[in-house]
């Protein structure tokens, strides 16, 4: 059973590596957006004559926005739009009748596109980041917590992805909720601005947000004002009840869905 | 031809209006997407007072300059997104059966009504940011708007049409098209934050800098009009004629290789 997902994942892996110019271009536009946010948080801190903005240094700052945009491309599966096109098409259907869960499927080939992702987008960003921009490395216990952070992160975004994608059981298309979905998560999870710049009152509501645990947790551990231990591990708790809570949510939602199109096929 | 155009917009419309809740989401999403933009702007200047020598207001006008040239893009030439679709599937085959161009056949099939919008949070943008600035509107001004907004907009639907027929040639195209649409984000900010050898690929290789900053420079400032202001139309023209002889010669290599 367990094989059968893998084998999913397997062929996710190889496929994206099959279109060269897409990854050409997908390579290329991750680097130069990581560029025009260092000029961009550069003359941020420059034009303010000082060394720290919101207790946050601009190493710390431009390493927070930059691997925020690295971990957006590494998590976007468009994993909506594919589950869109399979009810468009009908193929959904056939997946009610295997012996497997259309859910778990899903994420195996979602898996294997990120690990896809990880090797020919993620790895020469980083590369970009720290050794073009000279920025420091995140010390080894950061690095190992960020670990599951991502992990987490990943998971939860899969999951508002896949109840994104059920959506279309009502609505005819995907590119107003999906791109809608995005704008909300991305900035209110500190990827378009720090959370540590919004305003006191703002972010301490928005870090117990599950958006946060998007973006903003995982950052955090590599970047910003060093974070101590009970801080970290509350955030890495708060991602697992958020992940635990959707992933609930998400199933009896898709109960709700199918049972909608077996309405509307009978 | 332009009646022909508005008859076909009208029947993609109708057909459109079908399914009401879905324009209402999408509107509202691209209005969000535009609010996200103005409000991490407003939390950037919370804390800077400002961004390479311009205020929060004037920054703002930039921003919504740039909304205002890539409606075109949004409204009309929507339907470039899906030529990747056409090519790879061979349903672009019968754009060769009318007698008409067809680029102009092509985009004329689709109106992006969600566009206007974003088109109509520009133009507010642009009042409320007029106004906080107390912009004195003499009629030179009043007269070089349009010809900026109209090169802006030309140079981006331009640019946009060249990485769409990347599509008659390139298999799955639409990172191609996602690169090119991403400087558009570029775009909104004031050129003085690049340093030189990058300020000088953004006015002169990939000209974003006519997208928004440039022309804004003029309103925002007693700028004279040099280069940057009468170099917008020109380059809007070449890049547009450019932009048109790409799109006919991939045409024609994807009928040659099709058949």
């Amino acid at each position: 059973m367990f094989r059968a997902y893998t084998t999913v994942t397997k062929n996710a892996v190889m496929s994206s590596f099959t279109y060269r110019a897409h990854f050409l271009f997908q390579i290329l536009g991750s680097l130069v957006g990581i560029v025009i946010l260092w000029y961009l948080w550069h003359s941020v801190y420059q034009g303010s004559g000082q060394t720290t903005l919101r207790g946050m240094t601009f190493e710390q700052t431009f390493l927070y926005v930059s691997l925020g945009t690295a971990l957006f491309v590494l998590m976007r599966t468009w994993a909506e739009w594919f589950i869109n096109g399979q009810i468009r098409s009908g193929d959904i259907v056939v997946h009610f009748f295997r012996p497997y869960d259309h859910m778990a499927w899903t994420f195996s080939e979602n898996l294997g596109q990120v690990i896809g992702n990880l090797i020919t987008i993620t790895v020469p960003s980083l590369a970009v980041i720290f050794l073009v921009f000279q920025m420091p490395w995140p010390d080894a216990w950061h690095l190992l917590l960020a670990v599951p952070a991502v992990i987490q992160a990943f998971l939860l975004s899969f999951m508002i992805d896949y109840f994104i994608g059920i959506t279309a059981f009502w609505t005819q298309s995907i590119w107003g909720i999906s791109a809608g979905k995005d704008v909300i998560v991305l900035l209110l999870s500190g990827a378009m601005v720090p959370l540590p710049w919004f305003p006191d009152a703002v972010r301490d509501v928005l870090l117990w947000l599950p958006f946060a645990s998007l973006y903003n947790t995982p950052l955090s551990l590599f970047a910003g004002a060093p974070l101590d231990l009970i801080t970290v591990l509350g955030r890495l708790g708060l991602q697992t009840v958020w992940l635990v809570i959707i992933l609930f949510g998400v199933r009896a939602y898709f109960g709700l869905a199918s049972r909608k199109l077996t309405v509307a096929g009978g | 031809m332009i009646r022909l155009y508005f008859k076909l917009c009208a029947k993609y419309i109708q057909a459109r209006m079908q399914y009401k809740a879905d324009f209402f989401i999408s509107t509202a999403t691209m209005l969000a997407g535009n609010t996200a933009t103005v409000v991490s702007l407003f939390i950037l200047f919370q804390t800077i007072p400002q961004l390479a020598g311009w205020s929060y207001a004037q920054v703002i006008f930039i921003f919504s300059f740039a909304i205002l040239a890539q409606s075109p893009v949004q409204i009309l030439f929507d339907h470039l997104w899906q030529l990747r679709v056409h090519v790879n599937q061979g349903t672009f085959i019968k754009y060769y059966f009318k007698p008409l161009p067809t680029l102009f056949y092509y985009v004329s099939e689709m109106v992006d009504l969600k566009g206007f919008g974003s088109l109509a949070f520009g133009i507010g943008a642009l009042i409320w940011s007029s106004l906080e600035l107390h912009l004195v509107w003499t009629p030179e001004r009043l007269l070089l708007f349009p010809v900026m907004v109209v090169s802006a907009g030309m140079i981006f639907t331009a640019l946009i049409t060249l990485a769409a027929s990347g599509s008659f040639w390139v298999k799955d195209s639409f990172s191609i098209m996602a690169f090119v649409s991403n400087f558009r984000d570029h775009a909104r900010y004031p050129i003085g934050i690049y340093d030189t050898v990058v300020q000088f690929l953004f006015t002169w290789l990939v000209p974003i800098g006519f997208i928004a900053y440039y022309p804004s420079r003029f309103f925002l400032t007693d700028a004279p009009l040099d280069a940057t202001a009468w170099g917008a139309p020109v380059i809007a023209v070449i890049l547009s004629v450019l932009a048109v002889w790409v799109w006919n010669r991939g045409v024609r290599h994807w009928g040659g290789t099709g058949s």
